[in-house]
């Protein structure tokens, strides 16, 4: 099953026979070990490591709070403004 | 390609039938999209342990199969995009345990090969619908993304992985150079 050639003279295979050789790679594909329940249930005893889901926006609201409070005195610090520059024009 | 179109099983009362059941299939889910065995074998027993956690939260809307592989797929990308936020922190910082780029996985066949050519994205939508059989729809639910999104980075891929297949079967050096050069690039 192959596709037309392409410009380049490669023969291009069909999508039909990707996805066949796709899947006869991947049925070849076998975990070493074996479903470890015992392990599962001892991970799972462990507690979480991500934060749970009411705290999420809390931890990402103070966290942009300390980065716009650092911006600030750093900005304060080196007098950088937040409004555009005046122009310096001597006129005649 | 078991897929969850098996009996079905509740997670909540028959977890560990379904664990047993499906852990081959959700293993080859994940290792088509991280490419290294041994980080899929613990991402695989990782994203069990996070369904089991949520096991009393599963909503029967989809068949157990495509929530354990949502479950899974989440897992295997954050596990890569981790991968790659480490690699961007300084080294003393942060020392990888791994020294392989984010999505340029060690190819070994022709078919993993074409696989390493994709984004982890693109991975994830092709071993969904091309070997775990799943709808774009299904892919879509799973995923949180539009259909048309799943069925475009489904062509995407495909495109991609028919010019990988052609170019790694040239019989002189031009399919492999071709090959390791998009690898080089990325």
């Amino acid at each position: 099953m192959r596709g037309d050639p392409t410009g380049d003279g490669f023969a291009v295979p069909s999508e039909t026979d990707v996805a066949t050789r796709l899947r006869q790679e991947i049925d070849t594909w076998t975990p070493r070990s074996r479903p470890d329940w015992v392990d599962l249930l001892a991970r799972a005893a462990q507690a979480p490591r991500d934060l749970p889901r009411w705290a999420v926006y809390p931890a990402a609201s103070l966290a942009l709070a300390a980065i716009l409070m650092i911006a600030f005195l750093v900005m304060a610090s080196l007098n950088i403004s937040l409004g555009a520059t005046p122009v310096q024009s001597h006129l005649p | 390609m078991e897929g969850g179109r098996a009996g079905f099983l509740d997670p909540a009362t028959q977890f560990q039938e379904l664990y047993e059941r499906e852990f081959t299939a959700v293993f080859r889910t994940v290792l088509a999209i991280v490419l290294e065995p041994a980080a899929a074998e613990d991402l695989t027993q990782e994203a069990f342990v996070r369904a089991y956690r949520a096991r009393h939260r599963y909503q029967p809307t989809a068949p157990p199969g495509a929530w354990l592989h949502r479950i899974a797929v989440n897992t295997a990308i954050s596990h890569l995009r981790r991968a790659k936020l480490a690699r961007a922190l300084p080294a003393r910082l942060y020392l990888p345990p791994d020294r392989r780029e984010y999505d340029q996985a060690e190819a070994k066949g022709v078919v993993e090969l074409a696989l390493a050519a994709l984004t982890p994205k693109l991975r994830a939508a092709v071993v969904l619908h091309y070997y775990q059989g799943f709808t774009r729809d299904e892919i879509a639910g799973m995923l949180g993304i539009p259909a048309g999104t799943v069925a475009s980075r489904i062509a995407k891929a495909m495109v991609i992985m028919r010019r990988e297949l052609a170019a790694s079967e040239q019989p002189d050096d031009l399919g492999r150079s071709h090959s390791e050069g998009i690898l080089r690039e990325r």
